[in-house]
């Protein structure tokens, strides 16, 4: 159901939801959600720095306690140098990123972790690595995954690894992820699998830090990604499937890597995501009228700030975290 | 709900571990049943992993913790330890079962895919180590093996209930390339389509097994039998058109035309005379919608009309790019095409499209400006206003 007249985003809404999902920690969706924990911190968080200040021009990330933040992502962290998605979880190249993201974010990754301790978390990601094509696991023994490529380089890059050849193979992990292109110029999570677009992000923001982007034909690329904008506006994952708020992010960030972000319509895209807002109770969801969670939340905030909507702060595609900190990283 | 005196760490069986807590002070604690439970069990088999037991028990233990959190890596990899150490064929055939449990909980999670390709290597071997340990298997159990029949099969269930399902359609691709049964992957990718044209899973396997057939015969591109003449080629082309008559607005079908014509270098050998035919071919099939779009109207035939001109846009470009050896250098196809077709003229068809498409497809208005402004400066070698 379409309103007439503007939807406006509600900050404060989203900002109490965010918190409120944090802090409590015996509620459902906090527990249920163990197994991704230090994603969920990642994403709570960045979402309110993105929704930069309220009426009162105090800034929305303020309102969970830096030193909370830091210690809850701090009891992730492993033996290996990897971090685990909730305290006594063994580490996983997902959350290791997550992690790392959080501490950058809030300029705590020197104070958290020593040289000696970074080094040990750029050695665990660098182990994942395979030899033979150059691929990356999500952990010592787990699946190989396009996602995976991206979180390495991207965790490396963050760690302050330079250059990324000193600790990975980068031409090898290169050539795996143009492995897995399609014949629609897209990208799988391993050679033959079909195009999503969730993969598409990593992929391309693989390539993007690993110095490879050029290897990419951008325009059918980016033809592939503005084909998920559907009439109602709102983008899918792949061909014929439904739009969702997360296909936002990852569509949206991919074409900004690309230099094509304006190959979608901007106010369709805005005003379907503001549709997938619950105005009460604060979350989007990923779709209009569905149940809101912290995900949905965190990649619609994201794309708006994007596609430049008023009032937040501006978010590097690469790297999904707020520019000015890639910024002060000369990043 | 469990009481506390049912509790697994409490019971006899597990009398002889003391449960490895996770770290102390760095968590609330959660006041549910769900969390004690877990957090229990949990216990126990950090101390079973420690002391390196690959037990029965600790099988029955993973069963347990994965049922309460399927999402958890380490328990499975774990579990995969166990079975090993077990060595019994009868616990890896029971995977199956097991596996097929968890799936109820949660068909959408990577761990339950990740084992079921770890499974089928011992059950279901193809390569010599693989079957060397298959036949190490401790033989306790009469149940029969698990076929390379029953394994699509239950992949197909799998369709049944989510014919998109991602991890399904990749890990069949697994098997198929293992196992290399291309020919039932032809009948199904085309009964799926036949089922429900847009299904962009089914789409992209064919394109796999196409690429990745290895029972072609030497020079047999040729024939679909019963001395028909047209190729590999051309048969799949018009499979394709025929999917498109029944939804000319279908992305998918459209985009497996696009990527099967020019794949470079192509898997089919294709003479020029063959593309000239199947170029024609799909101009006149692009024109015959146009007009019947203009004759229907309605939202169908109008979305119709805009991937069929979009197509037919994309195609002449393509071919403009290769026939002015701006890509693809040096293959002999698009010289032998080049003195029919005049890449200039192509481009000036693309762009007269792409000008209609601004209209028509108007949420995409910008895009096809700057394919316009592209084609303009590689081809035309203009820059625009």
């Amino acid at each position: 159901m379409e309103s007439v007249g503007s939807l406006v985003l509600r900050k404060e809404k989203h900002a109490e939801y965010v918190v409120e999902f944090q802090k409590d920690k015996a509620g459902y969706e906090y527990v249920a959600s163990e197994y991704l924990r230090l994603s969920g911190i990642y994403w709570g968080t960045t979402a309110l720095w993105l929704l930069a200040e309220d009426e009162e021009g105090k800034e929305f990330k303020e309102r969970l306690p830096r030193e909370e933040v830091v210690k809850d992502v701090m009891a992730c962290w492993n033996g290996d140098g990897g971090f685990g998605s909730a305290p006594g979880h063994d580490s996983h190249l997902l959350y290791t990123l997550s992690a790392v993201q959080v501490l950058v974010t809030y300029g705590a990754l020197e104070e958290e972790l020593s040289g000696e301790d970074r080094e040990r978390t750029a050695a665990f990601v660098a182990g994942l690595q395979s030899a033979e094509d150059g691929s990356f696991r999500g952990d010592k023994w787990g699946e190989v995954d396009t996602r995976f490529s991206y979180c390495a380089a991207s965790c490396l890059t963050l760690l302050g690894v330079k250059p990324l050849e000193s600790k990975i193979d980068v031409p090898k992990a290169v050539e795996f992820v143009l492995a897995c292109r399609n014949f629609d110029e897209g990208f799988g999570a391993r050679p033959g699998d079909e195009t999503h677009a969730g993969q598409v992000f990593c992929c391309v923001g693989a390539l993007t830090l690993l110095g490879a982007l050029d290897r990419v034909d951008k325009d059918r690329l980016a033809w592939w990604l503005c084909e998920r904008q559907t009439k109602g506006g709102g983008l899918n994952g792949r061909p014929q499937k439904l739009h969702d708020v997360c296909y936002t992010w990852w569509v949206l960030s991919s074409l900004q890597m690309l230099g094509r972000l304006h190959w979608v319509d901007r106010s369709k895209l805005i005003h379907f995501i503001l549709s997938c807002q619950d105005e009460i109770d604060g979350g989007i969801s990923d779709r209009p009228d569905d149940e809101v969670d912290i995900f949905h939340t965190f990649f619609g905030i994201a794309g708006l700030s994007l596609l430049g909507y008023p009032g937040l702060e501006p978010v590097d595609a690469r790297y999904a975290m707020p520019a000015r900190t890639m910024k002060e990283l000369g990043l | 709900m469990a009481s506390e005196a049912e509790l697994l760490s409490e019971q006899p069986e597990w009398a002889d571990l003391a449960p490895i807590p996770q770290r102390e002070g760095v968590e609330p604690v959660v006041q549910i049943m769900y969390d004690k439970d877990y957090s229990d069990a949990m216990g126990l088999l950090r101390a079973l992993m420690l002391k390196g037991e690959l037990s029965e028990r600790a099988l029955h233990l993973t069963s347990v913790v994965i049922f309460m959190n399927s999402a958890h890596v380490t328990v499975w990899e774990f579990r995969r330890c166990v079975l090993s150490s077990l060595n019994s064929k009868m616990r890896w055939l029971a995977e199956l079962e097991f596996m097929h449990e968890v799936n109820e909980m949660n068909t959408k999670n990577y761990q339950l895919w990740n084992h079921r390709r770890a499974v089928l290597q011992v059950i279901l071997p193809t390569t010599p180590v693989e079957r060397e340990r298959n036949s190490s298997l401790r033989a306790d159990t009469m149940v029969s093996d698990h076929t390379l029949e029953k394994e699509l099969a239950h992949l197909s269930a799998v369709f049944e209930a989510d014919s998109k399902h991602y991890h399904a359609w990749a890990h069949r691709q697994w098997v198929v390339g293992r196992h290399k049964c291309w020919a039932t992957e032809m009948e199904l990718t085309k009964a799926m389509i036949a089922r429900d044209v847009y299904n962009n899973s089914a789409w992209n396997h064919r394109f796999f097994v196409l690429e990745n057939r290895t029972d072609r015969r030497e020079g047999g591109d040729k024939g679909g039998g019963g001395g028909r003449e047209e190729s590999e080629f051309t048969l799949e082309v018009l499979h394709a058109v025929q999917c498109l008559e029944r939804a000319p607005e279908n992305e998918s079908a459209w985009t497996f035309l696009t990527g099967f014509l020019f794949k470079s270098p192509h898997f089919l050998s294709v003479s020029a005379k063959e593309y000239s035919l199947v170029v024609e071919l799909l101009t006149k099939f692009c024109k015959v919608q146009a007009m019947a779009g203009g004759r229907k109207g309605g939202s169908s035939s109008a979305a119709g009309g805009v991937k069929c001109v979009s197509f037919e846009a994309n195609i002449l470009y393509l071919l403009a790019l290769r026939l002015s050896g701006l890509e693809d250098e040096g293959l002999p196809l698009w010289g032998d095409l080049a003195p029919d077709l005049d890449p200039r003229a192509q481009a000036q068809a693309a762009i007269a499209k792409w000008e209609a498409l601004k209209g028509m497809d108007a949420v995409r208005r910008a895009a096809y400006g700057m394919k316009i402004r592209i084609a303009e400066e590689r081809i035309l070698g203009s820059k625009s206003l």
